[in-house]
């Protein structure tokens, strides 16, 4: 059985097809898995008790995720389940709807066995900011997985369940996804909805999938993926089968462009970089044609989405006040009331970041930041789109290093906000991006490199994705945890 | 860009959040250290040229029409309430 905890999910739904267990079986040894081990990682918030995931879920025997176990993001509704966002001012929220992706998974017959640690409203690269607990890298767990999806991340890694759904506003699938060895996938922005996803900032945020692998993360894109009519941001795609293209080869005459002025940034470690490297003499040898690019706008790309998703951040947080759901305070007064809720509920780097927004936004800054942001926006939307006419994806780093250790980037530095450097381009852009892992530093962490494509190429993307992973097989290894 | 000690304590306020004095310095610097990083915008949003206008972002808006809505399903989700209403701390001195 221990095998179990690293298959696919077609080998374990072959497996349940061919009776060598049921899915009750199925779901008890991921259950024990997690009771077993996470105390060690700390990847999930609540593990529901068993049989109320098998009763939220629909028998749906076509579905390639019938009776597999997941986890979703604790800021992702699930009806009457607890939705925290890892925060104490949702700590006893419990959701009255599903959220559209969630709906979708239970549609398809997945498990849906708990929800995952994360950053507080999905707002660190870390996973520091959890007002429960830290979540700790599989791999090594002196350091962290990632953010802010780093629950989702460490819980797939460490072989709790093969899929999980994250989230992201500047990178929040893509790096935890690198920093722990796994593929993560942020879909083209309104190509799956957020109804039922806590907003953070708005015009950025995406739901997306992670897995072991390439054709894991494409099973749980398909189950999520389209047009929703409680979401008018989501464009008008129809369901489809997006491991249809999986065939290990690259597409005809592919073109992949190197960002030159990524892959030399400043802060890129070494063993980080060989990695990156030998990727691309993999896809070399696939037979890509290798194009060298630089992007100049890339380069503020971390100011920008500074900027935007707290402005965004500010505004969309404005509803936690102690009023309609959430903490409240009892307080004398209506004004120290709002003061004394937000002050309680929300952690230092949530309060940050609204501070930040309002700032952006005021008269007297408005122009200096936010207005300069939205036009600075526009110009790398520009640059990345005619980038792309001329090749079919960008090849770019996703982290500078591997895992970093708890505390590493503690105080007044943004050494840690630097973290969205190379993601955020493509949650600004509103264009797909996938992560996926290429190697180990000296230190056996995990690397990862990202493909973006232009708007709607998640076919394209995986299918790229897929001929490498299929002649590197890093999913292979996997992390020890005894 | 340093703000003051005065301006992120108003800035506290108009956010409704609440500070205690030991957190001032930290997020002061922290803040500090954000907006001097973001304000490199000013200086790329200048090169802009005009054409860029078809990248703006674009609400979107949906038909506005009735939903059925289940009230006590709502209200049981509240912090305080009073029949069907919402119970707020009083605003008016008696």
């Amino acid at each position: 059985m221990t095998n179990l905890a690293f298959c696919s999910i077609k080998k374990l739904k072959s497996k349940l097809e061919r009776k060598e267990l049921s899915k009750q079986e199925l779901l008890r040894y991921h259950l024990d898995r997690i009771k077993k081990y996470d105390e060690l990682i700390g990847s999930t918030l609540e593990v529901f008790d068993e049989s109320s995931i098998s009763e939220a879920s629909v028998e749906n025997k076509e579905s390639a995720l019938s009776g597999i176990p997941g986890l979703i993001k604790d800021n992702i509704c699930q009806k009457n389940r607890i939705t925290s966002c890892a925060s104490k001012m949702l700590e006893n929220y419990r959701a009255p709807y599903d959220a559209t992706v969630t709906a979708r998974l239970k549609d398809a017959g997945a498990f849906i066995i708990g929800r995952a640690n994360c950053d507080e409203f999905a707002m660190g690269s870390s996973n520091e900011t959890s007002a429960y607990k830290v979540v700790r890298n599989p791999w090594d767990r002196s350091r962290v997985p990632g953010g802010s999806s780093g629950g989702s991340a460490a819980a797939v890694a460490a072989g709790f369940v093969p899929w999980a759904l994250g989230s992201e506003t500047g990178g929040s699938v893509r790096q935890p996804a690198a920093l722990c060895g796994i593929v993560g996938l942020k879909p083209t922005y309104g190509l799956v909805s957020r109804c039922g996803l806590v907003a953070y900032g708005s015009s950025l945020d995406t739901v997306g999938p992670m897995a072991r692998t390439v054709e894991d993360t494409a099973i749980v894109l398909s189950a999520i993926a389209g047009n929703d009519k409680n979401d008018a941001t989501t464009l008008a795609e129809p369901p489809q089968d997006y491991t249809r293209n999986l065939t290990g080869k690259l597409k005809e005459g592919c073109k992949i462009a190197v960002v030159e002025n990524a892959l030399s940034a400043e802060g890129i470690q070494d063993d980080v970089r060989s990695a990156l490297e030998e990727a691309i003499r993999q896809y070399k040898r696939l037979g890509a044609e290798i194009k060298h690019i630089r992007l100049p706008s890339m380069e503020y790309s971390a100011a920008i989405y500074f900027i935007i998703s707290r402005a965004e951040a500010a505004s969309n947080l404005a509803r936690f006040d102690g009023v309609k759901y959430g903490l409240r305070v009892p307080s004398d007064s209506l004004n120290e009331m709002y003061l004394n809720t937000r002050h309680e509920g929300f952690g230092i780097e949530v309060r940050r970041r609204i501070m930040i927004g309002n700032y952006v936004l005021s008269v007297g800054h408005a122009d200096e930041y936010y207005n300069n942001a939205l036009a600075s926006q526009r110009m790398m939307r520009a640059e990345f789109e005619d980038a792309l006419k001329d090749v079919d994806m960008l090849f770019m780093p996703v982290s500078g290093s591997g895992a970093f250790e708890f505390g590493a980037y503690a105080g007044a530095s943004i050494e840690l906000d630097l973290q969205d450097y190379f993601t955020a381009p493509a949650n600004l852009t509103h264009l797909p991006a996938i992560s996926i892992p290429c190697g180990f530093t000296k230190e056996k962490l995990p690397v990862g490199f990202q493909l973006i494509g232009p708007r709607l190429s998640e076919d394209m993307l995986l299918q790229t994705a897929y001929a490498y992973e299929q002649e590197t097989k890093w999913f292979e290894e996997y992390p020890r945890l005894d | 860009m340093n703000i003051t000690r005065d301006e992120l304590i108003k800035l506290a306020q108009i956010s409704y959040i609440g500070l205690s004095e030991d957190e001032i310095p930290l997020i002061l610097e922290k803040i500090t250290a954000v907006l001097n990083y973001a304000e490199q915008v000013t200086e790329f949003a200048q090169t802009a040229a005009p054409q860029q206008e078809v990248h703006k972002n674009v609400n979107i808006f949906r038909t506005d029409e009735s939903g059925i809505c289940d009230p006590d399903a709502i209200l049981t989700r509240a912090p305080e309430v009073q029949g069907h209403y919402f119970v707020v701390p009083r605003i008016l001195k008696q």
